[in-house]
């Protein structure tokens, strides 16, 4: 087993990048990436195509976030397409002797869009620091399915909840209207998240967002009747239409059992057909 | 000081407003305890006190307890888009629909008494024009917030009654639950108010940017409740 490193990765200038991205439903062709502009720290593999979906892939090609480094992704689905973003592959945050890495994510969603953001986890290592931003733009008839993953530190090394801060803010809106909102700042020295480290101490965390012009009806029963073995999942509707979902899970397998399952209730009740590769459970955990 | 300060009129009013007796229904709420005691294994006063300081208390530090402040700095500026902007903003942060809906039945039952004893406010009259209107949902921390300024309760002592009130509400349902004595809830309820003016002093810190608190697995037990199969209390 490799040595753990503890150590700030020095000597490396900070990068500032992303990706801006457009999608366009066309009667012919489905869903299509028509404008995209992506810079390191991010790398966009071409679009795959499916069931008139188009599917990206988000990758770093760096060994992950450093002090200073800025990552933005804007991305905006026109009316009526469907796309869906996912990341084969864990973005780890590294250590750091100061500063933080910064994240920055918009998306807006058209008319009877349907957009699915499905990241691999964000590992948060130790004295690793990092602050998030993410914005959800979002027409009434549209469907969205937003995840957030996140690892509070290299499980293989025992590592957990020894990063220095994560703090993030998350604002949804539906037709300009605030639909939820979410803003923290988690510094575990301080004793924050004692419930989490109380019922799962280095275990993981997934937070969903699941926005759809259908009714949920009694749907928050059928999420809490799923059963994943360590793992507790919570579904909670949101102010004006629309659910969250929060799961926190023992290991990596729990985690990824219980979003999976969650996923496919989520899918099955949108009515929209989602392409193969979205409904198979990805590979990154561990 | 302030008029506000010299003065003690305000006194028997708040405590009038801050009284079990004063009907919001608070009695009917555990505020998310109920699921999270029976996640944790709660079963003392000690545990009462566990929770205090681990979640209900930096809950008001870091997340309740500013948005009173700001709620009521609008109001004095007669600033009423934020105040319907923080009413929705508190709504959107309130993810637990149980705690959400409990906050604002909680509020609007205060808005309802509050307009039948103090008739010729301006304050409850705007305010409850915005409610009518469906401009604000009737938060219990906006009603509260918009009280102390009707009272003119100095600011320190409407914080410091906010806290008492959330901290009261949680011994009073673990007296429910929990089946501890009398005694050993008002001893917790002590313990917690020997931490409440740090909790209230560190609030005054807190800008509107960094307002905020994470608990997931308390949301996650909170959302539960809604479909649990046995409970007690509304929330």
């Amino acid at each position: 087993m490799p040595p753990v490193t503890i150590d700030a990765i020095s000597g490396r200038p900070a990068v500032s990048g992303g990706a801006r991205l457009r999608y366009v439903a066309s009667a012919e062709w489905g869903t299509r990436l028509m404008e995209q502009w992506v810079r390191p720290p991010l790398h966009l593999a071409k679009a795959y195509h499916e069931s008139d979906w188009a599917i990206s892939l988000l990758t770093s090609p760096t060994a992950g976030l450093l002090d200073g480094d800025l990552l933005e992704v804007e991305a905006t689905i026109e009316a009526g397409a469907k796309a869906a973003l996912i990341s084969p592959a864990a973005c780890r945050v590294h250590t750091m002797a100061s500063g933080h890495a910064t994240v920055r994510q918009h998306y807006t969603v058209g008319a009877g869009a349907v957009l699915d953001v499905w990241p691999a986890p964000l590992i948060l290592q130790k004295d690793a620091s990092i602050q998030q931003t993410t914005q959800l733009d979002v027409a009434a008839d549209a469907t969205v399915l937003l995840c957030e993953v996140v690892t509070p530190g290299r499980a293989a090394f025992g590592e957990a909840f020894e990063f220095t801060e994560w703090r993030s803010k998350l604002r949804i809106y539906r037709d300009g209207d605030l639909l939820a909102y979410e803003n923290f700042s988690c510094i575990p020295s301080k004793g924050d998240v004692a419930d989490w480290r109380l019922s799962f101490p280095s275990g993981s965390y997934a937070s969903l967002y699941f926005l759809c012009p259908k009714p949920l009806g009694d749907f928050v029963q059928t999420v809490h009747d799923l059963v994943v073995a360590d793992a507790a999942i919570g579904a909670s509707p949101l102010r004006a239409g629309g659910l969250g979902v929060k799961i926190l899970a023992t290991d990596g397998i729990s985690l990824r059992k219980a979003i999976f399952s969650v996923r496919n209730l989520l899918i099955t009740h949108s009515k929209i057909k989602f392409p193969q590769a979205l409904q198979r459970a990805q590979t990154f955990f561990n | 000081m302030t008029d506000g300060e010299q003065s003690a009129e305000w006194v028997s009013s708040l405590l009038q407003v801050s009284d079990p007796l004063f009907p919001t229904g608070a009695y009917a709420h555990s505020m998310g305890l109920e699921q999270w005691a029976a996640t944790c294994g709660y079963t003392s006063g000690d545990d009462l006190v566990t929770f205090f300081e681990a979640h209900a208390g930096p809950s008001l530090a870091r997340l309740e307890l500013p948005y009173v402040r700001y709620v009521r700095e609008a109001i004095v500026d007669e600033d009423w888009a934020t105040v319907v902007e923080l009413d929705a903003e508190i709504d959107a942060w309130k993810w637990a629909s149980e705690l959400r809906e409990a906050s604002i039945s909680q509020g609007r039952g205060r808005l309802r008494l509050l307009k039948k004893l103090w008739k010729a406010s301006p304050l409850i009259e705007t305010y409850g024009a915005a409610f009518a209107s469906g401009k604000v949902r009737g938060h219990h921390l906006v009603m509260t917030a918009l009280q102390f300024e009707l009272l003119k309760v100095p600011a320190e002592a409407g914080l410091m009654t906010y806290g008492y009130q959330s901290l009261a509400n949680f011994v009073s349902a673990s007296i429910k639950l929990l089946r501890i004595s009398p005694e050993a809830a008002q001893v917790a309820l002590h313990t917690g108010l020997e931490q409440l003016p740090e909790w209230v002093a560190t609030s005054k810190q807190v800008d509107r940017e960094s307002a905020g608190w994470f608990a997931p697995a308390f949301d996650i037990a909170s959302a539960r409740h809604s479909t649990a199969f046995s409970r007690l209390f509304i929330s």
